[in-house]
């Protein structure tokens, strides 16, 4: 990725958004706002109204009242020139399953004028070692990372993925959290729906929570933490000192705990634990990875 | 992998045609190698040939058992690919969210139902030269007004039972697709009017049977292939049910299956 960009205007704004299903009022004045070159995240438990959310900003939904405007223009309106600029990964995939992972890929990036390279984003995201499988064979992680592809192969302003990290394993999940990452170094809005609190924490700039069709919290994390913490809550703060030599791990477990009895706070240290399970998992995959190559 | 910025960049979607081809490949790509599909579309009308040249059913005092079993044949064919393999294909891509994610990308929603007519159309090109090669061999010596006159016949055949198909798909769970879809076949072709002929049928059955697409369809191809008349008032049938059936689909279709 090139090109960082410091461009945070709306890419899209969604006001009094109101969306029923016979009875049941689905979104009920949804309020948001996502920035280019920012991560805003959909939170909110199942049913709270996120996909619908998601199908009014893209046109697959017609709100009852209210308004969005994605890049300035109504969705639901939207013509090949707005649909070209966004890009969406839904929820279940939204594959034809009759077809292998780079046919459909390379069938993707020929709806665009200019898209990315099918074979280095492939390659990116680790399809090509499953490119050759009909799609109705492929797992569930490596049909997210198909639909992700998808929705980025056509270079788009703003893209809606919707729970994108579901179940990959450890390693692709780091891959598309630093692709996300770079998506919105260089401009790109994304709106992403997650369950996965430190994708939330390691990737959102903005979330916005959702909850029985209404947004309830908007801002940073920070800011929708400290505004929504009871007021005698306490925090818990967890650090993790990597690299430790053991012959200094005596000293410096003494000065950390000095420093947080200064603030008030009872400390607790492990040691022995070399890593986190995720960093051990990878190490092992990496090491296994080595080997398959040394041979 | 390397990406302009979104700012340096603004995405545009490829040129029309270009979109429609695409998934005119895929999809007949997704047709030509799925064996059930081919099944459906070759497999099936070649047994109705070689039944028809062989059984004596459906035939017509006064004509040839070729003539009749060929213009049965390519009703069969026209019916399986634009109905039954076409509501089947929808229903799953309804099912698993393909519609949902199309109609977000610049393809869209018409582009799809283009590129799925003009697939639809290229696997009807593999149907013609197939059994009309087995025909050939089966003694079939077709003459070229007839088999001009079939143009136009195939092309409304097409838009209706495509339409057919879509309304079925887009309005009915999957499950249901897939079973409706496949019994609306065998009635079309086995008591639809066209393997056998409507004047085969008590005369207010066979009415019947002349109101129905296969039976108009049926009884067209016939004539055109094996009798060499033009019968307008089939023609007449098989338009209505193409309109009619366009129109229910325009107002009905659904892209999602919630």
């Amino acid at each position: 990725m090139v090109g960082v960009m410091n461009d945070h205007s709306p890419a899209l704004e969604a006001q009094g958004l109101t969306r029923s299903f016979g009875s049941v009022r689905a979104l009920d004045g949804v309020e948001f706002c996502a920035h280019r070159g920012e991560v805003t995240a959909l939170l909110g438990p199942n049913g709270a109204g996120k996909t619908t959310t998601i199908g009014c900003a893209t046109g697959l939904l017609q709100p009852d009242a209210g308004t969005v405007r994605v890049l300035g223009e109504d969705p639901w309106r939207a013509g090949a020139e707005l649909r070209a600029r966004v890009g969406v990964m839904i929820q279940d995939g939204g594959l034809a399953s009759g077809a292998t992972a780079l046919q459909l890929l390379r069938y993707g990036a020929e709806l665009y004028a200019d898209p990315l390279a099918v074979d280095e984003v492939a390659e990116h995201l680790g399809i090509t070692e499953f490119g050759g499988t009909l799609v109705r064979r492929l797992s569930g992680g490596q049909r997210q990372r198909l639909a992700l592809a998808l929705a980025i192969v056509g270079r788009p302003e703003l893209v809606f993925l919707d729970e994108p990290t579901a179940g990959m394993d450890p390693a692709i999940r780091r891959t598309v959290r630093d692709l996300i990452r770079a998506l919105a170094r260089t401009g790109t809005a994304v709106v992403l729906t997650t369950h996965l609190m430190d994708d939330v924490e390691g990737l959102a700039d903005q979330v916005v929570v959702i909850s029985g069709g209404r947004t309830v919290a908007a801002g940073t994390v920070d800011e929708v933490i400290a505004a929504h913490r009871a007021p005698d809550a306490t925090l818990t703060l967890s650090a993790r000192a990597r690299g430790v030599d053991p012959s200094v791990a005596g000293v410096l477990a003494k000065d950390l705990r000095e420093t947080a009895a200064r603030h008030g706070a009872d400390l607790e240290i492990t040691t022995g634990g070399a890593a986190d399970l995720e960093s051990v998992l990878l190490d092992l995959i990496d090491e296994r990875d080595a080997q398959e190559h040394a041979r | 992998m390397t990406t302009a910025s979104a700012a340096e960049h603004r995405a545009a979607p490829a040129p029309r045609a270009r979109r429609i081809l695409a998934h005119a490949v895929l999809e007949a790509r997704i047709l030509l190698t799925n064996g059930e599909q081919l099944m459906v579309a070759i497999l099936m009308p070649a047994l109705v040939l070689l039944a028809l040249r062989f059984v004596p059913v459906g035939r017509v005092e006064g004509l040839a058992s070729i003539d009749t079993a060929v213009a049965a044949t390519a009703a069969t064919a026209l019916i399986s690919t634009s109905f039954t393999s076409q509501a089947i294909q929808t229903g799953f891509d309804r099912r698993g969210g393909v519609l949902r994610w199309i109609a977000t990308t610049p393809l869209g929603r018409d582009g799809y139902l283009t590129g799925k007519i003009l697939a639809t159309l290229c696997v009807h090109v593999l149907q013609v030269v197939v059994l009309g090669v087995i025909a050939l061999i089966l003694g079939w010596r077709p003459h070229a007004v007839g088999l001009l006159e079939v143009v136009p016949i195939w092309l409304v055949g097409t838009i209706a039972f495509g339409a057919l198909g879509l309304l079925v798909a887009g309005t009915l769970r999957t499950e249901a697709v897939l079973a409706v879809s496949n019994v609306l076949f065998v009635l079309f072709v086995a008591v639809g009017g066209v393997a056998i002929p409507s004047a085969a049928y008590p005369r207010m059955l066979g009415g019947l049977v002349d109101l129905l697409p296969s039976g108009a369809l049926g009884e067209l191809l016939r004539a055109v292939l094996a009798d060499g008349h033009f019968p307008v008032g089939s023609l007449v049938v098989l338009v209505v049910w193409a309109v009619a059936a366009s129109l229910a689909v325009a107002r009905w279709f659904r892209w999602t299956s919630a």
